[in-house]
């Protein structure tokens, strides 16, 4: 076959579409086998195109849902945070806030003890690990004072003035503080309790003594039968006489002077050759020293 | 199950667009037996140039597949079911014939396709070019068979000689010496015309 031979047949392929026809129905080129890899193509694209099918249409209205949940979450969410904020801040608030550790003037030690004791009772209602460690300040206090309470108590009557405190700082500072003052206090009581080796009673007062209260200087006589005296001003050159009795701590004077009033005061330190005792009327500090012979 | 036994060419539209619907396979099993080769033959007339018989397969089954996404858009009323299936053959082969080309950097089919008005030697050429296709196949026709096959298989199919060989019922050597007849035959046909 030459060049131009093989060119015409070549153009066999360009047949019109009636010759196409008669191609299919008289030279047949599919056999089972050449069908059956078509089908087996057509099956796979079938499955294939169902993902790719570009022609899918979409019809209806998806109804939008609000999405209720999560706004009730929400909901729920900011009252927790609010509670939570109004719980911490009252808790803040009482945790840090300065509690008036105060301890009231008492007429005995005992007295003082039950404010204090009263007070760390109010602290306990506040926080519960205040509590723990103000009740163990207070167990320090209430052991320290009780010992010095019977050692004193049961011999003399005294007055013990203990001075307010006000802390800043947190409540088991200020109850410490308060623990080392009392402590302090009180060992200076126990200190003048034991230098005291006498006991209060009308024996104690007889005798000469010289009183000063700054101002004025007296001079007090008590007499021998333990129930009143003479006293003399050496300012105002008065001398009157008086009687006193004594009930714990606490002596009462009646002077015999012109307007006969009473006065009672409270012994607030001795020992054998002082005594210092408080007036109640004026509040005034009257120290007496003893006249040696 | 009628249907079935009818064939695609016996059924209805609705019939065999069920038929599609229900079992594909079964459809396409039909519509391949049926105009497969028709189809086949239609898509080798495109792309037999510049593909290869693989191609031609892949191609075949395009056709088949948008038969079946587009199978509510056939009516009856707009011609019939082969008619349909050529219109898709062609417009699939064209598609191929596309690929092919752009991927092999080959001719592209554009190139056939006249843009400016067919001047009148054009025209005469085209003609021309026409009366020759026609006469050769007429000529291939006429060389009788198995000749006729021979050159048709071999020249418009590309089929091998083995291939023929068993087709035809023939040995290789037949075929090849038969073909190599048929082809002077063609010559002296084409030649005296």
């Amino acid at each position: 076959m030459n060049k131009h031979e093989k060119n015409h047949l070549a153009e066999l392929k360009d047949i019109d579409e009636r010759s196409v026809e008669e191609v299919s129905q008289y030279y047949p080129m599919l056999g089972k086998s050449a069908k059956k890899r078509i089908l087996e193509k057509c099956l796979e694209k079938t499955n294939i195109s169902e993902f790719v099918d570009d022609e899918d249409t979409v019809s209806g209205t998806e109804v939008y849902r609000r999405p209720v949940l999560s706004r009730v979450l929400g909901i729920a969410a900011a009252i927790a945070a609010a509670f939570g904020a109004v719980t911490g801040t009252i808790y803040l608030n009482r945790h840090f806030n300065t509690p008036e550790v105060f301890v009231s003037e008492g007429s005995s030690g005992q007295g003082a003890l039950i404010n204090t004791t009263t007070k760390n009772d109010e602290i306990k209602e506040t926080s519960e690990v205040t509590v723990i460690v103000t009740e163990a300040a207070t167990e320090d206090v209430t052991a320290e004072v009780s010992v010095m309470i019977q050692e004193t108590m049961s011999q003399y009557t005294y007055s013990t003035t203990f001075t307010s405190s006000t802390t800043s700082t947190d409540t088991t500072e200020t109850t410490e503080t308060t623990t080392e003052e009392t402590t302090d206090e009180n060992e200076v009581t126990t200190e003048t309790a034991t230098e005291a080796a006498v006991t209060l009673s009308p024996e104690f007062f007889i005798g000469t003594w010289y009183a000063s209260n700054g101002s004025e200087t007296r001079e007090f006589d008590f007499y021998s039968d333990g129930t009143g005296g003479r006293v003399y001003n050496s300012s105002n050159e008065e001398n009157f006489s008086f009687v006193y009795d004594i009930k714990g701590n606490n002596v009462n004077f009646r002077f015999m002077s012109a307007e006969m009033e009473s006065a009672s005061a409270v012994i607030i330190r001795y020992d054998e050759e002082h005594f210092s005792l408080q007036w109640a009327e004026s509040g005034m500090t009257e120290s007496f020293v003893k006249k040696t012979a | 199950m009628m249907a079935y036994l009818q064939g695609v060419d016996n059924m209805n539209d609705p019939e065999w667009a069920e038929l599609l619907d229900k079992s594909p396979g079964e459809a396409y099993r039909q519509l391949i037996d049926t105009y497969g080769n028709y189809v086949y033959a239609v898509v080798i007339s495109k792309i037999g140039r510049c593909g290869t018989r693989e191609d031609v397969e892949d191609c075949v089954s395009d056709v088949f597949v948008e038969l079946f996404k587009n199978k509510y858009k056939y009516s009856a009323d707009g011609g019939s079911l082969k008619s349909f299936i050529s219109m898709i053959a062609k417009r699939r082969a064209i598609d191929m014939f596309r690929q092919l080309t752009a991927r092999r950097e080959g001719p592209s089919i554009d190139d056939d396709v006249t843009v400016l008005p067919p001047s009148e030697t054009d025209i005469e050429e085209d003609t021309e070019k026409r009366l020759y296709k026609i006469k050769l196949w007429d000529t291939v026709r006429s060389l009788g068979e198995p000749d006729s096959s021979i050159i048709i298989y071999q020249y418009y199919y590309d089929c091998s000689v083995r291939e023929i060989a068993e087709k035809l019922s023939m040995t290789a050597d037949a075929v090849q010496k038969r073909s190599l007849r048929a082809r002077k035959k063609i010559g002296q046909l084409l030649g005296k015309g």
